[in-house]
């Protein structure tokens, strides 16, 4: 079992209290710059210390104030990746390794070298100095310095992995591995346990995909990036057909009935950009379209952004903004099941 | 007559010794007790200038190469305590972090990380307190000397002094500026 449970006090202001749990496998820790993130992972590698609580990694106390334990970073056994990988720049990327494998014997070392260069595909930049290798080698190698020992828990801060090389990691490490990233899609289809971090505070946790789906929150959809926020009124409740009634300054939604909730309550709506559909202006309106002059259209790598007025925005394939490019108005839908109430 | 070269020797003896002692202790121990090192001994390098400490023991007493180059270690164990404590709060403190998750020890860290990295300022702090000594244990030398018989200073032995340090301090500012990047 890996957990922690941890509390810092930096002074003036900021306060990291968190307590997680890590399975085999990725957890991502989602959040601003400086949310503690990085702090995190210090505390659980020994390079800080924490103000008050524990950390157990594969069921030994690394770390616990009240008993007065604190095993040395140098002996927990935490591979660290980091964000500017941090290799030593007057040794070869082989160097680098064998400085990490000094712990075994002569030619378990060269064997390990040899393997994990191999295995990470490093071979052909194994006589290289850092700053001769480009950035995805040096990544790599990172990654290699700190699977060589077989660590009992993987730490990665926010490096810009990418997805193939974390599934190479996770192929290499059974053990947890927990991974500060600020790009949803990796957490999505990498990791399996989601943290949302703010201020500090863990203030959403669960499998990415209902992490999103369900952001619980104002602050959490902030920090997720939805698109769609809006404050509206509860104007009408139907427990019969299960439906509400919501109205917000320009428009007005149909909208899952809402438990717990009075007409004239005060509630916030989430809508992912891209759970939105568009529609040609001259089309019959359906239900929850909304009539908004398009302000902004921004083209992405993969999809194009559609900015509306009323602080509408949608995400539509680029195929899809093709067709409907010339059209002289525009009709926005919110599909019920795409509403969430925060 | 012939020029009075002792004590451009007895300096040169002494900053040897003094710079073989800073040289070896003067890296680990900033690594070892930054802290210490830098605020303890911070004051030390400026206070106790070897001039000061020569001159003061050459009109007290006569003394030989090996005290000459203790009472130099005064000034220049501490100076290169310091220039080894700036060096290695150059260096980006992730690669010590790194060298400790993975496992070293701080002597092995020392030893792979610090030390390598930081080995041109060292080298060029070396260079900069032989030449100090050399030239303070000389001249102070010359001049106790010159006061006491009442003779005139060695202008040549002089010059061969200011000449020399100023070489050596050429030395440590090239080594100061590392090799040449390929």
């Amino acid at each position: 079992m890996t957990n922690a449970r941890l509390s810092k006090k930096i002074p003036p202001t900021f306060s990291l209290d968190v307590e997680f749990e890590l399975a085999t496998g990725v957890t991502a820790l989602y959040g601003r710059k400086e949310s503690g993130r990085t702090l995190i992972l210090d505390l659980l590698a020994g390079f800080a210390t924490p103000t008050a609580g524990r950390i157990l990694v594969d069921d030994a106390i690394l770390f616990d104030r009240a008993a007065g334990v604190n095993v040395p970073a140098r002996l927990r056994r935490c591979g660290y990746i980091f964000q500017r990988d941090a290799l030593f720049p007057h040794m070869t990327v082989r160097q680098n390794l064998e400085f990490a494998a000094g712990g075994w014997p002569r030619l378990e070392r060269h064997r390990r070298v040899a393997e994990t260069l191999d295995r990470l595909e490093l071979a052909e930049a194994a006589d290289l100095k850092p700053r001769e290798a480009a950035p995805e080698v040096r990544l790599r190698a990172a990654a290699a310095r700190a699977l060589i020992g077989e660590p009992k828990l993987l730490l990665i801060d926010d490096c810009g992995m990418e997805e193939a090389l974390l599934a190479q990691i996770r192929g290499m490490l059974k053990a947890p591995i927990l991974l500060v990233t600020g790009d949803l899609d990796l957490c999505c289809t990498a990791a399996s346990q989601l943290l949302v971090l703010d201020a500090g505070r863990i203030v959403r946790r669960g499998a990415p995909l209902e992490v999103l789906d369900q952001p619980d929150s104002v602050e959490v959809a902030r920090l997720l990036g939805i698109a769609n926020l809006f404050q509206g009124t509860v104007a009408a409740l139907d427990p019969g057909r299960n439906t509400s009634r919501l109205e917000f300054e320009h428009f007005s939604l149909t909208g899952p009935y809402i438990r717990g909730h009075f007409r004239g309550d005060r509630v916030w709506v989430a809508v992912g950009a891209d759970r939105l559909r568009i529609h040609p202006g001259e089309a019959a309106a359906g239900a929850n379209c909304v009539a908004a002059p398009l302000e902004r259209a921004a083209e992405r790598s993969r999809h194009v952004r559609l900015e509306f007025a009323y602080g509408i925005t949608a995400e539509i394939t680029r195929e899809e903004f093709a067709r409907q490019k010339d059209n002289k108005s525009w009709q926005v839908e919110f599909p019920p099941a795409a509403l969430r109430i925060l | 007559m012939t020029a009075d070269w002792s004590a451009l020797w007895l300096g040169l003896q002494a900053a040897a010794l003094s710079t073989a002692i800073a040289v070896v202790l003067g890296p680990w121990l900033a690594y070892r007790w930054k802290l210490w090192a830098g605020v303890l001994l911070a004051w030390l390098p400026l206070s106790l200038s070897p001039a000061l400490l020569f001159g003061y023991c050459l009109l007290a007493a006569d003394f030989g190469r090996l005290t000459a180059g203790l009472v130099a270690s005064a000034f220049s164990l501490p100076y290169m305590m310091r220039a080894s404590a700036a060096a290695y709060g150059l260096l980006d403190p992730e690669y010590f972090n790194a060298a400790r998750g993975l496992g070293a020890s701080e002597w092995r860290i020392f030893r792979r990380i610090a030390g390598p990295l930081a080995l041109w300022p060292i080298l060029a702090a070396a260079a900069f307190a032989f030449a100090s000594v050399t030239t303070d244990c000389a001249v102070a030398l010359m001049l106790a000397r010159a006061l006491r018989t009442g003779g005139r200073l060695p202008g040549a032995a002089l010059a061969a002094t200011g000449a020399l340090s100023l070489a050596i301090h050429s030395l440590g500012t090239r080594l100061e500026r590392g090799p040449a990047e390929p």
